[in-house]
């Protein structure tokens, strides 16, 4: 670890490969990749929580643009039910940036791990009806905003049809995860694809892609304050925003090909070491 | 193994285009990022001076949990034109990074287009309504 400190190219290289990761499993699953990144770059290579989380920004944005790009054309993104949440995760994301002043981090840690911890036992208990999506009777809303939609799923190679209900409650929620990420500065990816999933009924590899497309936006409107304060460093976050957008390219690859219950199996993995993770914040366990 | 196969789908032409349209300007906008930050990273290898600062009071400072505000980034367009002039990597990357951040604030932007041509009304305001927070945020962004 000491050498590391006089080759910078190795440096960048560690960060390069840790970011591909990323890139894969955040455009895979519909998050940003900061839980791959935000440790490798405290835990192992010494660096200061603040250029993490500007890092983990960069990340997010790279992984919702380079995968948008791909799952847009593919038909994968629902582009109405991503507007119409974006009206709560962007007001909630304001919100929370403005409180973040008032509210302690450490229970907001606890809060955010617990309710993660509850995402991942919906998502588990849902599993069981992933490759034959149930047309459910969408509601007054979905049809108001014309949400419902289809998509191609290509492990299975039909053209799904699927209907959206619970517009409200998915909006709410929504609002919610805009705060929590508003406070804390990461993590909306996380909240979003339950909610999609879970209380909107939507396919997991549209909740994934409709994710996707939204984590962009709410990170790019705080992006700017971070950028200003000095904790996006360039030659930190380069080889970030280089490994995630060439990752994010191999996890829409990897969309394609996955049935959807391996994809939720993954997700409800990956959602419980970001629970485990951010319940050590809470309870003091000093990252750095 | 099912092969990819194409797959005819019941969706309105129009949304189908719009959908096309924003995935061939997210993929211009991604290429034209990473070609920006990729020379910034090179030019930063190939400056002697660059790379000594890097490697030798930054990466130590930064792999012991400092804060390294020695770093100069541009922070306004008038130091950024300098900087650039100069080919001074950190802005050149830093330029490259402030475009992806736009990337998403430019989607949401022509998103408000398409559903204007669209004559869809609806959503031209929930996208507008959007547009705005997004804004806003940068604004107050930059008074924090």
């Amino acid at each position: 670890m000491l050498h590391l400190s006089s080759s910078p190219g190795l440096f960048e290289l560690i960060l390069f490969l840790s970011s591909v990761a990323a890139g894969t499993f955040g455009a895979l699953l519909g998050l940003g990749g900061g839980v791959i990144i935000v440790p490798v770059l405290t835990l192992g290579l010494g660096i200061n929580i603040r250029y993490a989380i500007g890092a983990s920004i960069v990340s997010v944005i790279a992984t919702s643009s380079g995968a948008a790009a791909t799952y847009v054309k593919d038909h994968l993104t629902n582009i109405r039910v991503a507007m119409l949440l974006e009206v709560a995760t962007t007001v909630g994301a304001l919100s929370g940036a403005v409180l973040s002043t008032y509210i302690p981090e450490k229970q907001l840690f606890l809060v955010f791990s617990c309710i993660l911890l509850y995402s991942a036992w919906i998502m588990l208990r849902k599993r069981n009806h992933d490759d034959i999506t149930p047309l459910v009777d969408s509601d007054y809303w979905a049809k108001r905003f014309k949400l419902n939609s289809s998509y191609p799923d290509h492990a299975i190679g039909k053209e799904i049809s699927y209907a959206v209900t619970h517009v409200p409650l998915g909006f709410s929620l929504m609002m919610g995860a805009g705060v929590i990420s508003g406070l804390l500065g990461i993590g909306s990816g996380a909240l979003k694809v339950p909610a999609m999933d879970s209380a909107m009924r939507l396919p997991i590899k549209v909740s994934s892609a409709t994710s996707n497309f939204m984590i962009g936006v709410t990170a790019a409107a705080s992006a700017g304050a971070y950028y200003m304060r000095g904790d996006i460093l360039p030659l930190v976050a380069a080889p970030v925003a280089l490994g995630v957008l060439l990752g994010s390219w191999f996890g829409t690859k990897l969309m394609m090909k996955l049935h959807s219950h391996r994809i939720r199996s993954l997700f409800i993995g990956v959602l419980t070491i970001i629970a485990l993770q951010m319940g050590l914040k809470a309870l003091g366990i000093q990252v750095r | 193994m099912e092969q990819p196969q194409t797959i005819i789908s019941t969706k309105p032409q129009q949304l189908l285009r719009t959908e096309l349209l924003i995935s061939y300007v997210l993929r211009i906008g991604v290429f034209i990022c990473s070609f920006v930050i990729a020379f910034g990273v090179i030019i930063t290898w190939i400056t002697p001076s660059a790379l000594n600062q890097f490697s030798g009071s930054v990466l130590p400072s930064l792999m012991s949990g400092q804060s390294v505000d020695a770093i100069e980034i541009p922070r306004s367009v008038a130091q950024f034109k300098l900087a650039l002039i100069a080919l001074q990597p950190n802005a050149i990357i830093a330029l490259g990074l402030l475009l992806l951040i736009a990337l998403p604030i430019i989607r949401v932007g022509l998103t408000v287009f398409i559903f204007l041509f669209e004559r869809d009304y609806v959503y031209l305001f929930i996208t507008l309504f959007v547009f705005s927070v997004l804004i806003s945020g940068i604004i107050l962004g930059k008074t924090i």
